[in-house]
């Protein structure tokens, strides 16, 4: 898709599999990028779903959002669960009870069930190959049980366990690189998204269900309760955050980067991180240091990007 | 009500449905190329064709825009059915074989010769004429087609472009990349089968990020009888 | 009498190429002479392949009748447009002498492909007979591909039509202009219909629609709007200006100015001929300003179509009665009468008295209102009668301030002759219909109300038109009480000034032969005086009939000059049949015109129906399923 903002959000399908009436919080961007998710997943999509925020607003007993098949799986095992229903689906295939090609099987999970607790089974799930996607909506701290910090929360963000105070400059370490690592086990797919671009999410969620093997896409989801920011500017935190390079947007396809939607000259850090609770306590030096570490990331991506481009080229 | 088979399958639908959402209700993949939801069903690519039979008459229809019947059998794989595809696909993957479910479909289907149909990027699925008249509402586009008196040799696309907006909706919808659109400079270039028009970009008064084209912004203002000052920002400073 | 050694006509194959058998006219289904007695040779169209000797080069035939489909081949589907032209390249190839054995085969596949898969049934139904053959001439078209020398061309006669064109009296291009219209193209449309439409605006808004009677869609849901969407392409396209060049010096009179007039002076207009036209009103229009009222038909519409006229040079001059018909026909090379069916029929109702207590013609009372004469209020008005005219009545008396309007006819609402949709607008108004009944005698109370006995009547035998006729029913007298009673059973021509001096028919008509030509030198006569009342229609393709019929006339020529007409003439029955085999069509809702306001006092002649929206227009031409047929015939 071509970076250009499209005026056709009436061509998008009207079918909802997210059905209105879930507890998610007023502004959640995470939600959002569910729901445009769940839109691009069509019909034929089974959905395994680990603990966290999505789960919980989704599934107050006895009440369920999901037009879909869905499963509750534990904290950590969605790509192990994942791994048996694609395995049984290829069972039934070979015994012509289903067709094989047409299920897709989708595993979903924050930041804390991805990038923490679950990287295990996940890797495993990558390794062995399973023909699945897996989305990670990344809200930056274990958001369902109260803000505490995880490996994706970023550098000198407060939360309730890296709080902020006079010696402590919140979280201290840098955040994980999850799409890295992912491309690292050499799967067909992987991509980062943002609902703030919602057809650049769309489109690369049926990408990714339509490649074969494992896909994962990395979603990037504003938290107006976590984070401490207005609930009526998530979509416009998204695109900052994009349009500053804090979580650019692009796609590593078969170990070809592509850059998805093009940002000639980054707006300066402030621009995201003004508003954000979260950061309200970082000093101009902090900013400059997390800024010049975003730049400096944001070259090495384009120059992934770049080199890539050459070889195609070739 | 309506009851019919699909695949030997029976369904129940409402009255207006029409074969293809009879046959998504069971699950039952048709393949389709020019059909989207959104707009009325176009008919034009002649892939989603299926055998129907019906007091025993056996007719090949396609699925999009044909209504359903008391009583009607379906069948989507028939002998038939695929021979009608399959002649489709065979004319489209001559034509285009750059789509990639024209590909898929042709690998499916064991087509693999060019039986020397014109060559065209545009392969006239009418996505485009319909999405404008539709969806945007702005009825910008036009096949012209041929005919006696027409004075045409092949059918042709044309813009409007005293009433285009700039918002991108054909191109998003083209299944060829035969309408493409791309952000450069502070303008937007519309490129189409037959024509090239740049539209300016506003340029947003506080941080001066080109957001929206000019015509878009007036037509807005236009629909939506909001002052002009309303959209003089982007969406980020507004 | 012809006979046949071959046909596949209508998918009955009768092969007598190798046994000497030959087959009659009726045994092949298809008229196989035209005019007197003159024979075809080959019939090469839609439905098959007739041949009534072996003279003929089958491969010519199918490439010259191919390249007119391919011309008609519209490219709204993948499958149609492409596989027509891959046809047409193959058949080009083989009568120039280039093609090769494997193309053969292709064109097989291509026909087979085609034949059972495309969105409208034009292009599926057109490669018909070379699917014929492939299957009984093989060996000549194996013979083409391996040979590498030219055909000669066929040299047959080509016609396109389609089953609304051809129950058109003018034949218009229907799904051309209709194909337009779907293309956003008004101006292309407006000027196609003008061709050979000379009242665009005024059959826009009220033609009979012989079309829409005829439309293959009838079978399927409803007819397709063609009215409407000739009034889409008339309000919204700008058509080119009509030029003529004069080049002769003769004058040809018209009397009368209204829709046969029209045709006729048009025609005549563009063979370079000068027009005089007379009429006794002081406007142009004939029975379309008189007796259809404006709110059904804007004056100002009437008046731009013969404006037209005028700025093609015809001289118009009104308010000119004409006393005798050789004033006129003294003074002029040639002269057309065209001076329709304006009087009315008298009804014989015991107690009429025409013109007096509020008994009165109904063509007279809608002449008054429609010309803005006021006339009297009257509050409960009966109209006799069940055609269009009798509608007018009613609708023009409710807007003239009577509440209490009623119909009545002798026979069932489905016999009115009068449109549906007009008996529709009606009732939605307020007209009260009383049907299967009719008046017998009517008497004039002191207070002026007149006391109307009618009787119920029943339906029983058919008549000589064809429908049944109503029986009186015993014992079944009742009373209508009304203010004035409007009398609207039919009417017939005024053929008074003629004096005697021309042939008349036992109707009170004037009588033609096929050429227009009356019993005096010079003289001819179309439209409803020729043909009873009729509709607008009509009387143009009868306008255009006697104007060719002068022009050969004045030329000095007897025979025909029309040979197409002549040579398909046979086929009209044919080319008027529905082949609705090769579809499934998806019923889809008929797109109705807005109305103004019927729920607020009717006080005024505005317009009723307002035009189509565009989407609406696009939408309504989409229903078309361009069912034209080719035909290609070849003589001795």
């Amino acid at each position: 898709m071509e970076n250009y903002n499209v005026f056709a959000s009436r061509v998008v399908s009207k079918n909802e599999p997210l059905a209105p009436g879930h507890r998610a919080c007023t502004g959640c961007g995470e939600v959002l990028a569910l729901r445009l998710c769940a839109k691009a997943f069509g019909k034929n999509t089974i959905v395994v779903n680990a603990t966290g925020c999505m789960e919980i607003i989704a599934s107050q007993a006895p009440y369920n959002s999901w037009r879909l098949p869905w499963i509750h799986t534990l904290f950590e095992n969605a790509s192990a669960t994942a791994s048996g229903i694609e395995a049984a689906i290829k069972v039934l295939a070979r015994k012509n009870r289903v067709p094989e090609s047409e299920i897709n099987v989708v595993a979903i999970g924050g930041d804390g069930s991805t990038v923490d607790i679950g990287i295990q089974s996940l890797s495993g799930a990558l390794e062995r190959g399973h023909n699945f996607t897996y989305i990670c909506f990344d809200n930056e701290a274990y958001m369902n049980t109260g803000i505490q910090r995880s490996s994706a929360t970023p550098f000198g963000a407060s939360t309730t366990t890296s709080p902020a105070g006079k010696k402590s400059i919140g979280q201290s370490t840098w955040k994980k690189d999850m799409p890295a690592i992912m491309a690292a086990h050499n799967i067909p797919y992987v991509a980062t998204a943002c609902p703030s671009y919602p057809f650049d999410l769309m489109n690369k969620v049926e990408k990714a269900l339509a490649t074969k093997g494992p896909a994962y896409i990395h979603v990037f989801s504003v938290c107006p309760t976590g984070w401490r920011s207005a609930g009526n500017l998530s979509v416009r935190y998204g695109r900052l955050a994009v349009e500053t390079g804090v979580f650019p947007l692009y796609e590593i396809e078969n170990g070809v980067y592509k850059m998805s939607v093009e940002v000639p000259e980054l707006k300066p850090l402030t621009a995201y991180t003004k508003g954000q609770g979260r950061f309200k306590h970082l000093k101009e030096d902090n900013l400059a240091k997390i800024e010049a570490r975003v730049h400096e990331e944001y070259e090495k991506l384009l120059e992934k990007c770049n080199l890539s481009a050459v070889e195609e080229g070739k | 009500m309506i009851n019919l088979t699909i695949d030997d399958r029976t369904v129940s639908v409402e009255k207006n449905a029409t074969i293809l959402q009879a046959a998504e209700k069971l699950n039952i993949k048709i393949p389709t190329l020019c059909y989207n939801e959104e707009m009325a069903p176009i008919g034009s690519c002649r892939i989603c064709v299926v055998e129907a039979i019906k007091g025993g008459e056996s007719l090949i229809v396609s699925a999009c825009n044909t209504g359903v019947e008391e009583g009607m059998k379906v069948y989507t794989k028939s002998e038939k059915a695929i021979e009608a595809r399959k002649f489709a696909v065979k004319i489209l993957y001559s034509e285009n074989p750059s789509v990639k479910l024209i590909r898929d479909l042709a690998e499916e289907y064991g087509v693999v010769e060019d039986i020397n149909v014109r060559k065209s990027e545009c392969i006239h699925c009418e996505r485009c004429v319909h999405a404008c008249r539709d969806v945007v509402g702005q009825n910008a586009i036009v096949l012209t087609t041929c005919g006696l008196s027409y004075g045409n040799d092949a059918p042709s696309l044309k813009w409007d472009f005293d009433k285009c907006i700039a918002c991108g909706t054909c191109a998003f919808v083209c299944p060829t990349g035969a309408v493409k659109m791309h952000d450069h400079d502070g303008v937007r270039t519309l490129l189409t089968p037959e024509s090239k028009q740049d539209f300016t970009l506003k340029k947003c008064v506080s941080c001066g990020s080109y957001f929206m084209p000019e015509v878009q912004a007036q037509y807005l203002m236009k629909k939506t009888e909001l002052p002009a000052d309303k959209f003089d920002q982007c969406m980020n400073c507004r | 009498m012809a006979n046949a050694i071959f046909s596949t006509w209508n998918n009955k194959v009768l092969d007598g190429r190798y046994n000497g058998t030959t087959y009659s006219a009726e045994e092949v289904g298809l008229p196989l002479t035209y005019g007197e007695d003159k024979e075809f040779k080959a019939i090469f169209g839609w439905n098959g392949i007739v041949l009534t000797d072996d003279s003929s080069n089958i491969v010519s035939l199918a490439a010259d009748y191919f390249r007119t489909v391919a011309l008609i081949a519209c490219g709204e589907c993948n499958v149609g447009y492409n596989g027509v032209h891959l046809i047409k390249t193959i058949l080009d190839n083989l009568v120039a002498g280039t093609a090769v054995p494997a193309d053969i085969a292709r064109l097989k596949e291509c026909i087979e492909g085609v034949s059972i898969n495309t969105k409208c049934s034009f292009c599926s139904s057109a490669v018909k007979p070379i699917a014929d053959c492939l299957r009984y001439f093989s060996a000549e078209f194996e013979a083409a591909a391996e040979e590498h020398a030219a055909y000669e061309p066929s040299n047959g006669l080509l016609n396109v039509t389609a089953p609304c064109i051809e129950a058109c009296p003018i034949h218009q291009d229907v799904p051309g202009y209709i194909g337009h219209i779907k293309n956003h193209n008004y101006d292309e449309a407006i000027n196609l219909i003008k061709r050979n439409n000379p009242l665009p605006g005024c059959t826009g808004r009220a033609c009979m629609a012989f079309c829409e009677k005829n439309c293959i869609r009838n079978e399927i849901d409803a007819p397709v709007s063609i009215r409407k969407l000739k009034r889409v392409a008339y309000d919204f396209g700008t058509p080119n200006e009509l030029v003529v060049e004069k080049k002769k010096k003769d004058e040809v009179a018209i009397i009368g100015a209204g829709p046969a007039g029209i045709a006729a002076a048009k025609r005549l207009l563009s063979l370079g001929y000068n027009v005089v036209a007379y009429d006794l009103n002081n406007v142009c229009g004939g029975m379309m300003n008189d007796g259809i009222p404006s709110y059904r038909l804007p004056r100002e519409i009437i008046k731009a179509d013969f404006d037209e006229m005028i700025a093609l040079g015809a001289e118009y001059r009104v308010s000119t009665p004409v006393r005798d018909i050789e004033d006129i026909s003294s003074h002029y090379k040639a002269t057309i009468i065209c001076t329709g069916a304006y009087a009315s029929k008298s009804n014989g109702i015991e107690g009429w008295t025409e013109g007096e207590n509020d008994m009165l013609q109904g063509v007279r009372y809608l002449k008054s209102i429609n010309n803005k004469k006021t006339m009297e209020l009257k509050n409960s008005v009966l109209v006799v009668g069940g055609g269009n005219t009798a509608i007018d009545c009613a609708r023009t008396a409710l807007r003239a301030g009577s509440r209490d309007v009623t119909i009545i006819y002798r026979r069932s609402r489905a016999e009115m002759p009068a449109n549906a949709e007009e008996i529709d607008e009606a009732e939605i108004e307020g007209v009260k219909l009383d049907l299967l009944a009719l008046p017998v005698k009517i008497e004039v109370e002191e207070n002026g109300i007149k006391k109307v006995t009618c009787q119920k009547m029943q339906l029983g035998e058919p008549d000589e038109s064809g429908r049944r006729r109503p029986v009186p029913v015993p014992g079944s007298e009742y009373v209508i009480n009304c203010d004035m009673i409007l009398s609207a059973i039919g009417e017939k021509p005024d053929v008074s000034f003629l004096n005697n001096k021309v042939e008349l028919t036992d109707w009170g008509t004037i009588k033609v032969d096929k050429n227009g030509a009356t019993s005096m030198k010079g003289v001819f006569a179309a439209g409803d005086c020729v043909n009873g009342p009729a509709s607008i229609v009509e009387a143009m393709a009868s306008g255009k009939r006697a104007a060719i019929g002068a022009v050969m006339y004045l030329d000095g020529k007897t025979t025909v000059s029309n040979e197409k007409e002549e040579v398909f003439e046979p086929f009209h029955k044919e080319f008027l049949k529905h082949n609705l085999d090769n579809t499934y069509n998806y019923a889809r809702e008929r797109q109705h015109a807005r109305m103004i306001d019927r729920n607020v006092l009717l006080d005024n002649f505005n317009e009723v129906e307002q035009v189509l929206t565009k989407k609406q227009a696009v939408q309504e031409a989409d229903r078309c399923l361009k069912c034209y047929k080719v035909i290609l015939v070849t003589r001795n």
